[in-house]
């Protein structure tokens, strides 16, 4: 029998994308051994755009390099903390799963330790890496040799896209498969309510080019009548096959 | 594991690319899916037909956790690449097969007996949110099978990377006192790999003979072993758990549940046999629940209804319980 508990104070943790609106708060989360004066910050390193991450991706070169993840407090033998790592590996997998995956490399203070072994990484002997601080990572090889069942395993499931479809029709279906409403799907990307209804339009026009019998026998594609049954049958499919919401240009 | 229990070949076309997707067993996957019960059971022709009888009856049972991994880019009837079959351990079972001391090998076999002959029954609704309250649930693995059994093949594989997330979505926020897992012996690696640990049947030494695919073998993760380690494999993290805030009723859980799967309306008053008016009811009634015990939950709505804002509050509901899955498990705390 365990200890019965005061539902009042029961933690309600949730995972979501961060938005611009966290930048503060997300700010203080920083942590001590960062250095900031990298590449990024002077300018000599640029963030791939889409198309180049789809040329990565479809050629199979892709690499993430995970540069920090941070809990607010730090204390293993705390449920809590156990509670708040759980959601950060449902994160990283929901976040990062559908890739055409190479690499992995993730950095991260002694004190993690068992955080990633846990989660699956390797340890890397590697050079250079400051004193305190650990390279852990997955390499496809080492990914194709495991049975799935951990984190840092389930990133390298993928298959190649279905449907093809454009950065802001993968950027809409991502914003929706956090359920959010016709309001927030528009302000997160960047669009009228008449933009939005011809983005959709766009991905059920998409997916019955790719595959005609996706909707079964629904008429037109538009977003009348049909159009929250169509956009259900999307994302039911697209939750499950994450690779469709990822950049994606064959040579 | 079925393992080699479909030859070697399998029927894919050359050049296949899988789409793979995982759902809850539905009563017409029942003659797809009865083929791939694993060969450990060693059921006659008779046994056989008469599982596939209770099956049809118990398919929707509470105490039944039941998944399927399937090949949508492979024609109807040839789609289902994996099974998964978990029950929830009443005591009677737990006594019977001394699972939690020292069971001997057969657990899957031994226990459709027991349900077949009515030894012991599946525990109802009221009973799972009894012991999930009071942290006592202990879950028993029957079997899990691939139509192909071929760890060295790729597809297998994602099949099996499949299956951990089924195994998440049915598994995921329970109170779990203990997981059992038999399967055959050939099929450790994916135990293990899922963060099961090697447990020991009594009769470890008389199974040693049969050959590892018809070799059941045992596989074990208690509360306690679970929480002295990081989250981060597939078993462990089912054992993440809080109780739940809106206490939803059966129905209103099953809808949900459903829902999560993205069904529509139809299919969704077809497996829960409502009417269309028995549908609104039923969300509304959810909806009324979570404005009772979280009044700010729908921000500025207006009355509960499924009317206009009935769509955007079905979206809420259902953004939160699909990260919060204690929410769609029974729970009836004294």
């Amino acid at each position: 029998m365990v200890e019965r508990v005061n539902v009042a104070r029961v933690p309600r943790l949730r995972y979501r994308k961060a938005q611009r609106g966290d930048i503060g708060e997300c700010m203080a989360l920083l942590p001590d051994w960062l250095q900031l004066d990298g590449a990024l910050l002077d300018g000599s390193l640029v963030p791939m755009d889409d198309t180049a991450l789809g040329r990565v991706n479809a050629s199979g070169e892709l690499a993430f390099l995970a540069m920090h993840y941070v809990t607010r407090a730090y204390d293993p033998g705390d449920p809590y903390f156990q509670a708040l790592i759980s959601v950060g590996n449902e994160s990283m997998r929901f976040g990062m799963s559908g890739h055409n995956l190479n690499a992995i490399h993730f950095e991260n203070p002694v004190e993690a330790d068992e955080v990633m072994r846990s989660a699956g990484f390797v340890l890397r002997e590697a050079a250079g890496v400051r004193e305190g601080l650990r390279l852990w990572g997955m390499t496809r090889e080492e990914a194709r040799r495991l049975m799935p069942g951990s984190t840092a395993r389930h990133l390298f499931e993928s298959h190649p896209p279905r449907f093809r479809l454009s950065v802001n029709q993968r950027r809409l279906l991502w914003h929706a498969l956090f359920d959010e409403d016709d309001e927030q799907l528009a302000a997160g990307v960047e669009v009228s309510p008449h933009g939005l209804k011809k983005l959709w339009r766009g991905i059920y026009e998409r997916v019955a080019d790719s595959v005609p019998d996706f909707f079964g026998d629904a008429p037109a594609a538009d977003e009348g009548k049909r159009g929250p049954e169509k956009r259900r049958q999307v994302l039911a499919y697209v939750r499950q096959r994450p690779e469709e919401l990822r950049p994606w240009l064959p040579a | 594991m079925s393992a080699g229990m479909r030859g070697a070949t399998p029927l894919r076309p050359a050049n296949h690319w899988p789409r793979l997707r995982h759902r809850p067993l539905r009563a017409a996957d029942l003659a797809e899916s009865i083929a791939l019960l694993p060969p450990h059971l060693e059921l006659s022709a008779d046994e056989r037909a008469r599982l596939a009888h209770w099956w049809s009856r118990k398919i929707d049972a509470p105490g039944m956790l039941s998944g399927v991994i399937e090949d949508t880019a492979l024609p109807a009837g040839q789609r289902i690449q994996g099974w998964g079959v978990s029950i929830i351990a009443p005591p009677a079972l737990c006594e019977l097969l001394q699972l939690q001391r020292a069971p001997c090998g057969h657990l899957a076999r031994r226990t459709y007996g027991a349900l077949l002959d009515g030894d012991v029954a599946l525990p109802d609704d009221r009973e799972i949110g009894r012991w999930n309250a009071d942290g006592e649930l202990v879950l028993l693995i029957l079997h899990f099978t691939l139509q192909h059994f071929d760890l060295a093949d790729p597809y297998a594989l994602k099949v099996v990377a499949s299956a951990n997330d089924s195994f998440r979505a049915f598994h995921d926020g329970y109170q779990w006192r203990a997981m059992y897992y038999e399967n055959a012996a050939s099929a450790a690696p994916i135990a293990l790999q899922s963060g099961f640990q090697a447990g020991h049947f009594a009769d470890e030494a008389a199974l040693a003979a049969l050959p590892p695919e018809r070799r059941p073998a045992l596989f074990v993760l208690t509360r306690e072993q679970a929480l002295a380690q990081m989250p981060g494999t597939t078993a462990r993290n089912c054992f993440e758990w809080q109780p739940p805030r809106f206490r939803f009723n059966a129905a209103q859980r099953r809808l949900l549940s459903n829902s999560l799967f993205d069904e529509n309306d139809e299919a969704l008053m077809a497996l829960l046999d409502v009417s269309v008016h028995g549908l609104k009811k039923l969300w509304r009634g959810i909806y009324e629940r979570i404005e009772a015990a979280e009044p700010e939950f729908f921000g500025e709505s207006a009355s509960a209804d499924e009317g206009k804002r009935g769509p955007e509050k079905r979206r809420q509901v259902l953004a939160y319980v699909r990260q919060r899955r204690e929410e769609l498990r029974p729970w009836s705390s004294a």
